[in-house]
């Protein structure tokens, strides 16, 4: 109980952690995939929407600290489109490097799929915690 | 009076109170309807690629030798799709004996769906790969001598968009029974 206990007090680091590893990912993706995309006016949308979800994955990263279960929910969808990506038009990259792109996704999904249901689970216990005694904490918000 | 309605209102209080035994319901309920859902789309993707090279017949009936040739390759985009979409099925099938619409299934069933996950990902890629090269050399093929071919990119976007759902639904339903698993350890 103690270690549950500890988490009343203490922020989320480990789902932190995960969307930041997402963010990584997601960075180094971009880099890649920018610098071999063609001219059109996909690469726009591209550029534009990676910046969108550099954001969302932020804020999304900031909620998962502070134990949010509706955030973490938003990481569930933060992951499927890493892996909705995978089905995009990619015939501008080489084969070796389409499958180390492929990789970097792959991963990125799981990183981030991974950090919100660890924050779910936390704040499942946190919240049991809360209500089984509540006079107790009666200082911490929920 | 109120002697009367009080052992009412006890058995009442619970429920009123208690979010936790709704929401281990909702799971459940949306876990019944993934399985579900996964195997009417795992169905409507096997009718789509038993009819996957019906749109191509014309250009092997009435098309030049380019169009002949394309219509040759394209067998091979054919097959990895109705490969893929027989793994789909007979997977979404099997979830039935693991109990995925009736009850939180065990261990070896969350290892299941998430290895229909990974089956379905990895077809996925292959898919893709061929989808969007015979999209493109699609392109570059003049098609104005055919008039009963209609030329859009069609069953290409089809193809991409369902496999998409795919991924969505196999993703889901793998959280969501994991979800339940640990609320039945929990217990």
């Amino acid at each position: 109980m103690q270690i549950i206990e500890r988490k009343l007090y203490q922020k989320n680091k480990i789902g932190n952690l995960f969307v930041l590893v997402y963010i990584g990912l997601n960075i180094i993706y971009s880099i890649f995939n920018i610098n071999m995309m063609p001219k059109s006016t996909a690469l726009g949308i591209f550029v534009m929407s990676t910046i969108l979800l550099l954001l969302l994955g932020f804020l999304t990263g900031t909620k998962l600290a502070s134990y949010s279960k509706l955030w973490s929910g938003v990481a569930l969808v933060l992951g499927l489109i890493q892996f909705l990506r995978l089905t995009f038009d990619a015939s501008y990259m080489e084969a070796d490097m389409l499958l180390m792109m492929n990789v970097i996704l792959i991963l990125s999904g799981i990183s981030v799929i991974v950090g919100g249901f660890v924050t779910f689970k936390y704040s499942h216990q946190r919240e049991q915690l809360l209500k089984s005694n509540p006079e107790k904490y009666q200082s911490i918000s929920h | 009076m109120n002697k009367q309605l009080e052992p009412a209102l006890k058995q009442q209080a619970p429920l009123i109170l208690g979010g936790t035994m709704l929401s281990d319901k909702f799971t459940l309920r949306l876990q019944k309807y993934l399985t579900y859902t996964l195997i009417g789309t795992a169905a409507i993707l096997f009718v789509f690629a038993l009819g996957f090279m019906t749109n191509f017949y014309e250009l092997y009936l009435g098309g030049n030798a380019d169009m002949f040739d394309y219509y040759k390759r394209i067998q091979s985009l054919n097959t990895v799709i109705f490969d893929s979409s027989l793994y789909l099925i007979v997977l979404a099938i099997l979830h039935l004996p693991f109990d995925f619409h009736k009850k939180s299934v065990s261990l070896f069933g969350v290892i299941f769906s998430a290895v229909t996950f990974g089956v379905n990902l990895s077809n996925t890629l292959v898919v893709n790969r061929l989808n969007t090269y015979f999209a493109r050399l699609h392109l570059g093929i003049d098609f104005s001598g055919l008039e009963s071919y209609d030329a859009s990119l069609l069953p290409f976007q089809m193809t991409q968009i369902i496999f998409m759902v795919t991924i969505a639904v196999t993703l889901f339903l793998f959280v969501v029974s994991l979800v339940n698993y640990i609320k039945e350890k929990r217990k």
